[in-house]
């Protein structure tokens, strides 16, 4: 069986899948727990003491990306539709020639 | 042994790829890079190719530790790019990417302001072709870019000639320069780091390049640029902050784009911002994690942009709208593209973990709080936008139902060669630390590190999978700092076509009534003259000498008739030429008002002595 093949066996069979899922959250469990054992070898701060600081920091950290990132794009009009830059037709530049009246036709001298 | 400069072999080197065919060709592209690589090792530091030029000294080699680990990174990304690009068949593409490469080098090894320019331009005016050979929607896009370009050496070159008369040296070193000198250069080398708001050119223009040429683009510019600034702003407080407002900028607009690519261009910028904001710092680790930073992202920003590449080459497709589930057609370019992935993250055992965490330690050792959490919290954007969005709606999601395959075997061989520097990295730091310019007592794999590196990523990838509805791509594209040129040109042109039209108009008619009427009716008059008074009187005096001489005749026919006509005919001439002065058109008012002024400073300057006696006299 191919390569490709042996994921698509796992990724879409949801008994799999719920396994997958369980083992995340286990690992997530593990990684908070862990974190009160864990000696800090060149605290800098303060919070580098604290226990799961991390984990919370990491988390608020992406919630904080995607809800203010989609808020500006939104609401502060940044995401536009697609062909936003196309030139709209009929403005597109044309010149215009300017033709100044001619003085050479009248006035000029006669030789004899 | 005579020292060979790593650029030139590059870029002479180019000249020979359309006389060779075949496998032949193929071996030769990887083979100049791989070359130039091993000169590079067979180096010792000290100068190199010194020529006196203008009473200065050209370098065009100073090798030492810091230009050493810049010219190893970027000839071992030019090895992986050629691989990725051997099916190409355009030689020109080909030449451009080598020329640009061998500019880079040439940066890098510049000792002066001078050779440093010349490659400077080099890279620019080789790399848009990697964005022209695209075709024809490539260029605009390219022709920007090399708009932006050139304003950064313009900028460049301007400094350098104001610090070459203030500093009375061109030699490239930290730059001690104040004033215009300092901001002219600093202006020159960020628009290359694309700092914003001078990084719209990055975002705009790399993912309109072609699948290779992106590699290549991601590579060279931006990390020339973090050299030069390392060489030479080492310390510079304005670059923390910059840097930092970087590294986030890049995460928030990642999480709004829809095209792969510009997104993963977003990050570039998000990246570099650790490296400014390192060089900003200026301590050694700081100066050590900016540049191992470059180091190895140069590597993971490649794979990245190779696996991408790949999914367009494939599919054609580059809109996470249109993408998804391609892991059961491509799974090995989905695996190589996840370990740039987990490289731009910071896992632990890959790449960015060991670099990336140097920059954010400096920060930590120089007690600057807000940088420090910041710059963590930008790496989590990273792992959630590179490591986690992009892969989840190209390679699963929804399945679009694209008929995929693997892309060709050379594009498999350069990522799996990227993927394993990645890992090599991640695993044996040392071997990277070794070449850092300043000795490293830096420790990346402690318990606490680890522990807490690992947290911020699964944690963050907890926030992805609860909010992953809210991060579904839009069909849209966002507007960035480009949108002042792209649609300020337009509002020129509508300036050019309404108000200076009319003023245009307005200028045309005012010169019809004040100058050229009153001309033409000065010209009628003296016809009238000529012809009323002064032939009536000749004519008179012909008259009344009764019989006159033939020769008074002659005289009146030639002498004074010619007299009247060339005075008439004169007015007339000099009418027509001043009418041509006034054309109406307002650039060459311009032109002339700027003559004008010009040599009233000129004639002020002359006799300023005089005219100062003068006013001083009337006072």
């Amino acid at each position: 069986m191919s390569y490709g093949k042996k994921l698509e066996a796992v990724l879409e069979n949801p008994q799999r899948m719920k396994t997958i899922k369980r083992v995340f959250y286990a690992l997530l469990a593990l990684l908070v727990v862990g974190d009160f054992f864990i000696p800090r070898a060149h605290p800098h701060f303060l919070w580098d003491k604290i226990p799961t600081f991390s984990s919370v920091y990491g988390f608020l950290s992406c919630v904080v990306i995607i809800i203010v990132s989609k808020f500006i794009g939104h609401s502060g009009g940044l995401m536009v539709r697609e062909n936003y830059y196309d030139e709209p037709s009929g403005e597109t530049f044309v010149e215009t020639p300017v033709t100044p009246k001619d003085p050479d036709t009248e006035g000029g001298h006669s030789h004899p | 042994m005579n020292w060979i400069h790593p650029g030139l072999i590059l870029i002479f080197g180019a000249i020979l790829v359309p006389f060779l065919k075949g496998k032949a060709k193929q071996a030769y592209l990887v083979a100049l890079p791989a070359i130039a690589f091993f000169d590079l090792l067979l180096m010792t530091p000290g100068q190199y190719g010194v020529f006196p030029f203008l009473g200065q000294e050209l370098v065009f080699g100073k090798v030492d530790k810091m230009s050493l680990v810049f010219g190893y990174v970027f000839t071992i990304m030019g090895v992986i790019g050629m691989v990725y690009a051997l099916h190409v068949k355009q030689d020109g593409e080909h030449i451009a990417a080598l020329v640009y490469a061998g500019s880079s080098l040439g940066v890098t090894f510049a000792g002066d302001y001078f050779t440093l320019f010349v490659f400077w331009e080099g890279m620019a005016f080789s790399s848009v072709f990697l964005i022209w050979y695209r075709g024809k929607e490539a260029w605009w896009p390219g022709f920007r870019y090399i708009l932006v370009h050139a304003f950064s050496g313009v900028a460049l070159l301007g400094g350098i000639v104001v610090y070459a008369v203030t500093q009375k040296t061109i030699a490239f070193g930290p730059n001690q320069a104040h004033g215009l000198a300092f901001w002219l250069i600093l202006m020159g080398f960020l628009v290359n780091a694309a700092v914003p708001p001078l990084h719209a050119w990055l975002a705009d223009a790399y993912p309109e390049a072609t699948v290779t040429g992106s590699v290549f683009l991601c590579a060279f510019t931006t990390k020339t640029a973090v050299y030069v600034l390392v060489r030479a702003f080492s310390g510079t407080e304005l670059l923390i902050y910059m840097g930092v407002a970087m590294a986030l900028y890049g995460v928030v607009y990642a999480v709004l784009e829809n095209d792969i690519r510009r997104l993963l261009a977003y990050h570039i910028i998000s990246q570099v911002g650790y490296m400014v904001a390192g060089v900003g710092m200026g301590t050694e680790l700081a100066q050590n994690g900016a540049i191992s930073h470059a180091f190895s992202h140069i590597l993971y920003k490649s794979l990245l942009f190779m696996g991408s590449g790949a999914v367009i080459y494939v599919t054609g497709r580059q809109k996470l709208t249109e993408l998804g589930g391609l892991y059961k057609t491509m799974p090995i370019t989905m695996s190589l593209y996840m370990i740039g992935g987990f490289s731009i993250s910071a896992f632990p055992l890959f790449s960015g973990f060991v670099s990336k965490s140097m920059v954010v330690s400096a920060a930590g050792e120089a007690h600057i709080a807000w940088a420090y959490l910041l710059l963590t919290l930008a790496s989590a954007g990273t792992f959630l936008h590179t490591g986690l969005k992009l892969p989840w709606y190209i390679f699963f999601a929804k399945d679009a139902g694209i008929k995929a395959h693997e892309p060709p075997k050379n594009m498999l061989v350069a990522m799996a060669l990227g993927a394993f520097l990645c890992v090599a990295i991640g695993v044996v730091p040392g071997t990277l630390y070794n070449l850092l310019p300043h000795p490293v007592d830096y420790h990346p794999y402690t318990a606490d590190h680890v522990w807490g590196a690992l947290q911020m990523l699964l944690f963050t990838a907890l926030g992805f999978f609860l909010l992953l509805k809210k991060l579904d791509p839009e069909p849209t594209i966002s507007i960035d700092t480009d949108w002042v040129y792209r649609m300020g040109g337009r509002g020129l042109m509508w300036a050019a076509n309404n108000p200076i039209a009319a003023w245009e108009a307005f200028i045309t008619e005012a010169y019809q009534n004040v100058v050229i009427q009153p001309m033409k009716r000065f010209v009628a008059l003296c016809r009238r003259f000529d012809v009323g008074v002064i032939d009536g009187a000749v004519n008179g005096i012909g008259r009344g000498v009764f019989g006159g001489s033939w020769y008074s005749n002659l005289f009146e026919n030639y002498v004074v008739y010619g007299f009247i006509n060339i005075t008439g005919y004169a007015n007339h001439v000099a009418a027509r030429l001043f009418r041509r002065l006034q054309t109406g058109s307002v650039h060459n008012y311009a032109m002339i008002v700027i003559v004008g002024i010009f040599f009233l400073v000129n004639l002020y300057l002359m006799f300023r002595e005089q005219i100062t006696a003068v006013v001083t006299a009337l006072r």
